[in-house]
């Protein structure tokens, strides 16, 4: 019967985070933490630009794009809206990426179990947040191609 | 071979780590399928209507439709190649990471730890460019 040489990388019982593996999720981690700064330095520029528009709009007034559709006060409150949401987006998920970061850098330095799980819990939020957000981007999609086809 | 600081006492993963792993790997091979989904479909409808599209862009920066419609092409295709990378690394991590946890293999692992860390680094220089792009359109405003 042919043997199977060992692999020198496996464990039979449990997986263990050696020297290399904890250098990696380490320098991972610490590009996720930059990640979500990063992200709430867009979060809170976003919230800026949505508040400037707006102003810059509702100087316009009620002035309309051939006396007809939305008021320009009106057309900027959408906006600020919009950016807004998207500048909540960008905090939201910067949160969860400098969170699971810290968590994991300190498990790794503290040899903490439980930190450990955190942080990992941590990048799951992380991307289950986008993962959800890119279902909601999707349902949108198809509604509007559904409401252009259905004209 | 490169030598890193080891630890006398190595962690364990123990089964909540792993099993957060793997749901990690879950939901990030859902966004990089969706992100190879959606780049498929404007790949797409920009070879249906590509020359349109170029057209109506060029008309609305009145630039003509002479030589930069080119430029628009080629920005469009290098921001596609950095989204593409940048969806395939974390596909990659999350096939790694999924095959280090069935095989108990720890170089598996540390290779999809290396892809999500490549990942990061992909999704900064991308926030980096949003957050010149919000400033140009902070200066103008």
């Amino acid at each position: 019967m042919e043997q199977v040489p060992p692999n020198p990388n496996t464990s039979l019982f449990q997986l263990n985070l050696d020297a290399n593996n904890s250098y990696t999720l380490r320098s991972a981690a610490s590009w996720a933490k930059v990640l979500g700064i990063v992200g709430i330095i867009i979060g809170i520029l976003c919230v800026i630009l949505g508040l400037l528009v707006q102003s810059a709009l509702s100087r316009i007034g009620d002035t309309r794009y051939n006396d007809i559709g939305p008021s320009a006060s009106m057309i900027g409150n959408y906006g600020m809206i919009a950016y807004i949401v998207f500048g909540l987006v960008f905090l939201i998920s910067s949160i969860f990426a400098i969170n699971a970061g810290n968590k994991i850098s300190r498990a790794l330095r503290t040899n903490d179990q439980h930190t450990l799980n955190a942080g990992f819990a941590g990048v799951r939020n992380y991307f289950a947040f986008w993962a959800i957000l890119m279902i909601i981007f999707l349902i949108l999609i198809l509604i509007s191609i559904a409401g252009s086809l259905g004209r | 071979m490169e030598q890193h600081p080891s630890s006398i006492f190595e962690m364990q993963m123990d089964n909540t780590a792993q099993g957060h792993l793997l749901s990690i790997s879950k939901w990030g091979k859902f966004i990089s399928i969706t992100g190879f989904v959606i780049g498929a479909l404007f790949l797409l409808l920009f070879a249906v209507q590509g020359q349109q599209i170029v057209e109506q862009v060029s008309a609305l920066l009145t630039l003509g439709n002479g030589g930069l419609a080119g430029a628009l092409i080629a920005i469009v295709i290098v921001v596609l190649v950095l989204v593409g990378a940048w969806v395939f690394f974390l596909f990659r991590a999350c096939n790694l990471i999924k095959r280090g946890l069935q095989s108990k293999n720890t170089a598996d692992l540390s290779e999809g730890f290396k892809s999500m860390r490549i990942y990061f680094v992909f999704s900064m220089i991308m926030s980096l460019l949003t957050i010149l792009g919000t400033l140009s359109n902070l200066l103008i405003n």
